[in-house]
């Protein structure tokens, strides 16, 4: 079983804290993606589990086996993983054959066994003809398979991952995505999966962790309760572009500062200080007439959709709309241009929150 | 926090320091302990005294001279071949890069003796004929002066500088240059402007190895100057530490003009950590571009041909002398054929008992200092690379030793700690040279392993650690066949200069311990030129041997990789 639990774990290097007294656990073939910016701590929680790492306080079990903590210290060669580095630590001096090969010197398995495990996991990624080559030989994505291939071969409980795809491009990246969870699917290890990238963590996780710059676990749900129920403005400003807009309130009705539009935001309000409201650039839209007045300060067509930026008070908003419905409805405005922004969805936040972060 | 256990990393630590505080740490600490402490005071009112004998006196200032003298010249030589090659249309510039290299091949004390043979002022067979010739009193040249050591030491000399110079040169950013051009500035103001100042810091980092080289070298002035009462630092030591059969005073002053060798070297090495830290270097970017080159129109030819007459003259000139002279039934006889021999080559290769030990103490010696030096130089690159542990900055404070210690300090460090002083005497036999080897040759192959280390990834140790595999195992199936390559490089460095190495065996030997270069030395001293040339010259072709090897070694490598 690959349950993986952190309780209460805390790392230092010399006086600098990296985490904090954290505690998550990864159940059995879930995978689970752990979501924060570059020097959050992330990694370094990954090579704790890992074993590279020791805690300075804390336990971690993998599948019910204590392996740090309480003056055990299990190798990482004992721990019974699979991991993926970032820069893919793809052997140059082993053929993909080789290097994919490798985890299965330490089992008991014999040659031909060993050999068909081989051939069988090179062929689910999609290398079963370049066994002999050389990573020199190989593309970056191919690489990456290999690194892939070779966590995999031996069937471990628990498969770490450490920003796989960041070092590949846009294309790679998605299709690379997909083929993880099926590859996930079909073997059934646990991921405990660790990156930058929301887009990545939303499209592959069962579970997401948000961590933030502190090393402190901000929230934990599912990708839908993530991006949808954002737990607070953390959360919901680092799952992509977001705006807001300054709040006055009247009982449970609210209007944007300085206009008479009356609105319904949804979330907590606490009654300590201004409050703002956020939206994503979809869950607004330019209209002819009423909603909230604002000028267009810029308009860039990106294709599918179009861009604007759009004057609120004193904000600036970023408002996506679908091209054609654009086109149908008030049509391409110009930079300058008076127009109505309405609003499908706000959130409330302190605005001392938001200010704090800026 | 938990107590750290004493693990597998902390005994590398521990054994690396040991090895280096043996090996280099206490030598030189003795060497300072005599020069500076008299019967258990320190004492430096008269370990300056010593200092002020005029004969110590006069080997400082030609010490100052040499090496002063020789940087400036191989700094002017080196950067002018240098240019020449990498920004003029010379015709055949890649022919001639690798020429103007060959001179790094040939060991001065070498080309010492041929010139000595050629140049002296009264036997020298140039001399002789140009006094024949135009019927002359005196001499024309006299290699047996200042003047003539620095000439032999640039010759051998100058390269470290081109190779500094033409490898900046070509490095860097062809547009600084076009974009000045595009200012409006003439070839002259862009290279006295824009080229010089950048190149800067490649030239005075090979003028710094001229100098540190040069202070520190035995072989020419040995030759050259000894005869004539020329001395500097390294000769006034030998001539003290063995015309003086040891005495007190003499050992003392012979530590403290190590002591000055060694303080002079670390200054060295420190002003040339400062210029290559500098940042200045940052315009030159790694990847080779097309530079701008200079159309040397009518200069084409003459300057091609004073290239080569310069080849013909300081590598071509020598190297014949010294396999004709060799020939020589006996020395003086005129080169004609009825006169000579290739006796002389059998003879020394398989009947002179000196000569044949000679060659085989320096190919096991260098072989095996070679190999064990490689050994422990990769432990204490791994450790200082790839360990995060508590007291490494003492390695590294330790590491940096081995750079700055000459060959004829160390040579005269493991004279005192070795010879009976901790209850262990080496003293004659081929330990005390196998221990020097070490000690001189650590640089080299910390340098060369340390740099294969840098550029194994940690986290390919730490993937095959979660593949299941042990330390011990990562390290033999992952970071010993990545680092190879680097190992291998640095058997070479050493193996080769060692089998030609007189600097410091040259203090070091006993009756049945000469090396090749102790044989070639002393041969010469008890004037038999004529062996002492075919050794040499059979050296040479060992040399030249062991070169093509390495080639065929590092490019059957490349090839693999």
């Amino acid at each position: 079983m690959g349950r993986v639990s952190v309780e209460g774990v805390t790392k230092a290097y010399g006086p600098k804290r990296v985490l904090q007294d954290l505690s998550l656990a990864v159940e059995d073939g879930e995978c689970f993606t752990l979501l924060g910016p570059s020097g959050c701590g992330k990694t370094v929680l990954l090579r704790l589990v890992a074993g590279f790492e020791t805690p300075d306080a804390g336990e971690i079990t993998i599948g019910g086996r204590l392996v740090s903590g309480r003056g055990t210290n299990v190798p990482p060669e004992a721990r019974n993983l699979g991991v993926v580095f970032q820069d893919y630590a793809v052997w140059p001096h082993l053929t993909v054959r080789a290097n994919t090969a490798y985890p299965l010197k330490f089992r008991a398995d014999d040659a031909p066994q060993r050999a068909a495990a081989v051939q069988s996991v090179l062929d689910q990624v999609g290398l079963g003809a370049l066994g002999e080559r050389y990573p020199s030989q190989l593309s970056g994505g191919q690489q990456q398979r290999v690194a892939l291939a070779r966590a995999l071969v031996a069937h471990p409980e628990v498969l770490l991952l450490d920003e796989p795809l960041s070092n590949l491009d846009a294309n790679l990246r998605e299709e690379m995505r997909f083929e993880i969870k099926d590859l996930q699917r079909h073997h059934g290890a646990t991921i405990l999966y660790v990156t930058h990238d929301q887009e990545v963590a939303l499209a592959l996780s069962d579970r997401i962790g948000i961590l933030d710059q502190a090393g402190r676990l901000r929230q934990v749900g599912t990708p839908r309760e993530i991006f949808d129920q954002p737990a607070d403005l953390e959360v919901f400003r680092f799952l992509g572009v977001t705006s807001f807009v300054d709040l006055a309130f009247d009982g449970d009705q609210a209007r944007i500062a300085g206009t008479s539009l009356d609105l319904r935001p949804e979330g907590p309000r606490p009654n300590i200080g201004a409050l703002v409201g956020g939206f994503r650039p979809m869950e607004a839209e330019l209209v002819k007439d009423g909603g909230v007045p604002g000028i267009v300060k810029r308009v860039a067509l990106l294709g599918a959709v179009v861009d604007f930026r759009v004057e609120v008070g004193s904000r600036e908003l970023r408002i996506q709309q679908e091209t054609s419905e654009v086109m149908r409805g008030l049509g391409l405005p110009v930079e300058g241009q008076r127009c109505g922004v309405r609003f499908h969805r706000l959130r409330t936040f302190a605005a001392a929150a938001l200010s704090g972060e800026a | 926090m938990r107590p750290r256990r004493f693990g597998t990393a902390e005994l590398l630590l521990l054994l690396s320091i040991l090895i280096l505080v043996v090996v280099v740490a206490i030598p030189i600490l003795l060497i300072f302990w005599n020069a500076f402490v008299v019967e258990g005071k320190p004492d430096f009112l008269r370990a300056l005294a010593l200092l002020k004998e005029p004969d110590t006196l006069e080997a400082l200032k030609n010490s100052l001279v040499i090496a002063g003298g020789t940087t400036v010249l191989s700094t002017i030589i080196g950067v002018f071949f240098a240019w020449l090659v990498s920004r003029t249309d010379l015709p055949y510039k890649g022919t001639m890069k690798v020429l103007f290299l060959v001179p790094f091949m040939l060991p001065s004390f070498i080309g010492a003796l041929a010139w000595k043979i050629l140049l002296s002022p009264r036997g020298g067979h140039i001399n002789r004929l140009l006094m024949d010739l135009f019927h002359l009193e005196d001499p024309v040249f006299n290699i047996m002066s200042l003047g003539g050591i620095i000439a032999v030491e640039t010759m051998y000399l100058f390269p470290f500088v081109f190779i500094q110079v033409s490898g900046a040169l070509e490095r860097m950013d062809p547009t600084l240059e076009e974009a000045a051009r595009i200012s409006g500035a003439g070839l002259f103001t862009i290279t006295r402007r824009i080229t010089l100042p950048l190149m800067m810091p490649s030239i005075l980092a090979g003028a710094l190895l001229v100098a540190l080289y040069s202070l520190a070298h035995f072989g020419v002035p040995a030759i050259l100057g000894t005869e004539r009462n020329i001395f500097i630092i390294p000769t006034k030591i030998y001539e003290k530490i063995y015309a003086s059969g040891g005495n007190f005073e003499a050992i003392r002053t012979g530590t403290m003009l190590s002591s000055i060798l060694v303080l002079s070297a670390a200054a060295i090495l420190y002003v040339q950590s400062l210029v290559l830290s500098s940042g200045r270097f940052q315009v030159i970017s790694g990847k080779s571009m097309r530079p701008m080159v200079l159309k040397l129109r009518g200069l084409k030819w003459p300057l091609l041909i004073l290239s080569v007459v310069y080849i013909a003259i300081t590598v071509v000139l020598p190297t014949v002398t010294i396999f004709l002279v060799g020939t020589l039934k006996t020395y003086g006889l005129a080169f004609k054929l009825e006169n000579m021999t290739l006796d002389n080559f059998t003879y020394i290769l398989f009947k002179w008992e000196l000569t044949r030990d000679a060659i085989w103490n320096s190919f096991y010696l260098s072989l095996s200092a070679a190999a064990v030096t490689m050994l422990i130089g990769t432990l204490i690159s791994y450790v200082l690379v790839k360990t995060k542990i508590r007291g490494k900055f003492l390695l590294e404070f330790l590491g940096v030793l081995p750079f700055s210690v000459p060959g004829t300090v160390i040579a005269l460090g493991v004279i005192l700690m070795w010879s009976g002083r901790f209850g262990v005497n080496l003293y004659n036999t081929a330990w005390i040279i196998f221990v020097a080897y070490i000690a001189r040759y650590m640089a080299f192959a910390l340098k060369s392993t340390s740099a294969a280390l840098e550029q194994v990834h940690d986290s390919l140790e730490e993937a095959a650690r979660a593949c299941g595999a042990t330390k011990w195992q990562a390290m033999k199936d992952v970071v010993l066949p990545l680092i190879k390559p680097g190992m291998v490089a640095a058997f070479f460095l050493i193996f080769l200069p060692a089998l030609r190495e007189l600097t410091t065996s040259v203090l070091l030997y006993g009756p049945h311990t000469r090396t090749i270069g102790v044989a070639i030395y002393t041969l010469n001293e008890d004037g038999e030129t004529v062996y002492a040339a075919a050794l040499a010259a059979i050296a040479l072709v060992i040399i030249v041997l062991g070169q093509l090897l390495i080639k065929r070694v590092t490019r059957a490598k490349i090839e693999s990789a």
